[in-house]
């Protein structure tokens, strides 16, 4: 279970948010909230990439507030700026194994069959760059599958998508929960993003987590 | 962040130190002499005279030239940029001798024309070696302008019958204006401390600026209360001109000018494409004469005969031994300062004054002169006399090449932050984020910035006048010697071979260190 305990953060005096709420393991919960409303920042604290004034965050009863980012039980998938442009699309997978690209044949073979998974196989020598937006998002989940995390975090994922690429992959999404039993914090400005998938819907108002 | 901060503290320390050395051999007596002279008087007026000449005539034909080369569309166009950008990069001492043949006594105006001609020794040779190197500057920063306006502006101009007057009115001169205040500091601000051309064309009481009183008074009197005032002085005004300059702080990029065909009615009269073909003609000859004329003559002449002499191979390893150490140097102090100024943009406690202290400490080099900083590391050196010259070229050399380095750098290094999140959330730091993440993106930026410092260091001919002995010389030095003893033929083929040698080292860096490796 993810638990959230009287989180406070602060860009300024007149900016700050608290969030305090849990959510089950194997769940979905949608954020939703308007531009500056604090859903990244959530997700940021969340993720390690902000450092909390106080509370705790607990993760199967473990604070985790404490951990550097790459060692916390979550993976992330960003707005953008989720793939290495310079780097072609096994090796982007690979890094969610091996920070060094080091692998082992069991590594190997784990980024093969996710891409294999993922509809990837035959693109694995190709830069982001000639991939497209729907493409790129599949090889960005295709990492968050081989690093095997139990809980994912999502920034917005369809940003840049159009209908077609966006149902490709909500539909990738929510295979992956079902398979992996993932909880997953989705954060979004248009709840239709996620109706099918989330179990739970919140709303960022006045800087707090308020339950719809 | 440690590196950049022990970066920041080593160039502070090499400006406290020198400033040390300086008060240390500092006599009052001295310095009020110096004061009392007419003789500094003359010297200030003369600084200021001849960089505000240089920086009027350079602005003032740069707008007419940008205008022509924006509104026409000819063979030979690139041609023009490409040697404009030459001449941003070709060492001074070089082109000084280029100048020389077109302009001298014996040069391709006084035969093409059976006419005397004795004008170059004066403040005229100073203002045309001036506009060849600041005019193609100004061109280059004005047409970058010109570029960044939609082509729908141009077309809606010509929709609404605007005319060539009403065209720079209402386009062209807001454009400029905003361009203007940084590009005419920067200008006046080199001329202000121009050495190597004063020292040519100029020198003794009549023509002579700060920065050559200042390399006289320690190079000939070894007066170093005089050259402390004089050095006072050129450090106040060009600490007030940077100050301006960064109040209009307008960036103008140091980057490719990216040159797209834009059809502009108003350059489509006759009138108009008559104004634009001569105003371009004289700027192409104004450019490619004095290159030209190196070039033809390594070929005429037999100054091949130098490459026989052991003291230009001195030179060469000599050359080759400051730039690499100056590059290399500067390179280490480039990529830690990059990762200090990322620091100090991005964190969450990031503060315009700690940017401010880096963005001053990287362009100090700017505002003080090279002659006096490097007497003061002299003074503090003299002990070890037969490494301090070296050891000084190269500290100023890495301190001079600096500004330019950090300021190619710096976008790519500030891009690599885009990342940041994804490779904190992937574990992947130290070695590995270098390796992986950010080498791959800087490459390209650092190849350039390398090449760009090592090929001014090539073509550096400041301190060194004041350091270079028999065994230790570089190839400007070497060629000015050649020009001291009027043998000009061996001075244009050393001239050739250290333009050959910036240009090899700028390309080999590009192919091979800024090559982008797809895998």
């Amino acid at each position: 279970m993810l638990e959230i305990s009287d989180l406070y953060f602060g860009y300024n005096d007149s900016h700050s948010f608290i969030f305090d709420f849990k959510l089950q393991p194997g769940k979905c919960l949608a954020i939703k909230g308007a531009s500056g409303s604090g859903k990244s920042t959530l997700l940021n604290l969340i993720a390690g990439f902000l450092t909390p004034i106080s509370g705790q965050i607990l993760f199967e009863a473990q604070r985790i507030d404490k951990l550097e980012p790459a060692q916390r039980p979550l993976t992330i998938l960003f707005q953008e700026h989720n793939l290495f442009n310079h780097l072609t699309v096994f090796q982007n997978i690979a890094l969610g194994l091996s920070p060094s690209l080091r692998l082992s044949q069991i590594q190997s073979e784990v980024v093969l069959q996710a891409l294999e998974q993922l509809g990837l196989a035959d693109m694995q020598q190709r830069l982001p760059e000639d991939l497209s937006g729907g493409q790129r998002q599949r090889v960005a989940l295709a990492r968050c599958l081989v690093r095997s995390k139990p809980l994912l975090l999502l920034d917005e994922p369809f940003t840049g998508l159009n209908e077609e690429l966006k149902l490709d992959v909500q539909k990738l999404i929510g295979q992956l929960q079902q398979q992996l039993n993932l909880t997953i914090l989705w954060v979004t400005h248009d709840l239709d993003d996620v109706e099918h998938i989330a179990d739970k819907v919140a709303e960022i108002e006045n800087n707090k987590l308020i339950f719809i | 962040m440690i590196y950049g901060g022990i970066a920041l503290i080593i160039i502070w320390s090499v400006y406290v130190i020198a400033s040390i050395g300086l008060i240390s051999q500092f006599e009052f007596s001295f310095a009020a002499d110096v004061l009392s002279q007419t003789y500094l008087i003359s010297v200030i007026k003369f600084t200021f005279l001849q960089a505000f000449l240089s920086t009027l005539i350079s602005i003032g034909m740069a707008i007419p030239i940008a205008r022509a080369l924006h509104r026409q569309n000819f063979i030979g166009k690139q041609l023009i940029l490409i040697i404009s950008g030459l001449c941003l990069v070709i060492p001074v001492i070089v082109a000084v001798l280029g100048i020389v043949a077109v302009h001298g006594g014996k040069g391709w105006i006084a035969s093409a024309f059976d006419i005397e001609v004795n004008y170059l020794y004066s403040l005229i040779g100073i203002l045309i070696a001036h506009v060849f190197f600041n005019l193609p500057l100004a061109v280059r920063v004005l047409l970058h302008s010109l570029y960044t306006v939609p082509e729908s502006s141009w077309r809606l101009a010509s929709h609404l019958g605007m005319n060539s007057w009403h065209i720079f009115k209402l386009l062209e001169w807001p454009l400029f204006r905003n361009q203007l205040p940084a590009t005419s500091g920067l200008i006046f601000l080199l001329c202000f401390t121009s050495f190597a051309v004063v020292l040519v064309f100029g020198g003794g009481l009549k023509y002579s600026t700060l920065e050559v009183a200042i390399y006289q008074a320690l190079r000939f009197d070894f007066n170093i209360s005089a050259a402390v005032v004089l050095a006072a002085v050129q450090i106040l005004v060009c600490l007030m001109l940077f100050l301006t300059m960064i109040r209009f702080s307008r960036r103008f990029a140091l980057q490719d000018l990216s040159v797209r065909p834009v059809f502009r009615h108003d350059g489509q009269t006759l009138s108009n494409k008559l104004i634009d073909y001569t105003v371009l003609s004289v700027f192409a000859l104004w450019i490619i004469l004095p290159i030209l004329a190196i070039l033809t003559g390594s070929i005429t002449t037999s100054g091949w005969s130098v490459v026989k002499n052991e003291s230009f191979y001195k030179a060469v390893v000599g050359s080759i031994c400051v730039s690499l150490a100056s590059g290399l140097l500067a390179s280490v102090f480039v990529i830690s300062l990059g990762y200090l100024s990322k620091q100090f943009t991005y964190s969450s406690n990031r503060s315009k004054y700690k940017m401010g202290i880096l963005e001053v400490s990287v362009q100090l080099s700017l505002i003080f002169p090279a002659f006096v900083l490097a007497t003061g590391l002299f003074v503090v050196l003299k002990k070890h006399a037969a490494v301090a010259g070296p050891i000084i070229v190269i500290v100023i050399n890495v301190l001079a090449i600096l500004p330019f380095m950090v300021r190619i750098f710096l976008p790519a290094m500030l891009a690599t932050y885009k990342h940041d999140h994804l490779a904190k959330a992937l574990g992947i730091t130290g070695l590995n984020r270098f390796r992986l993440i950010d080498w791959p993106i800087l490459r390209t930026s650092f190849a350039w910035a390398l090449g760009i410092g090592l090929a001014l260091s090539l073509g550096d001919f400041s301190v060194i006048a004041l350091f270079g002995t028999q065994d230790f010389v570089t190839l400007p030095l070497y060629l000015y010697r050649l020009m001291g003893a009027y043998k000009i033929d061996q001075a244009t083929v050393v001239g050739v071979l250290i333009c050959i040698l910036c240009l090899a080292t700028f390309y080999s860096c590009n192919r091979y260190i800024g090559r982008i490796r797809k895998s």
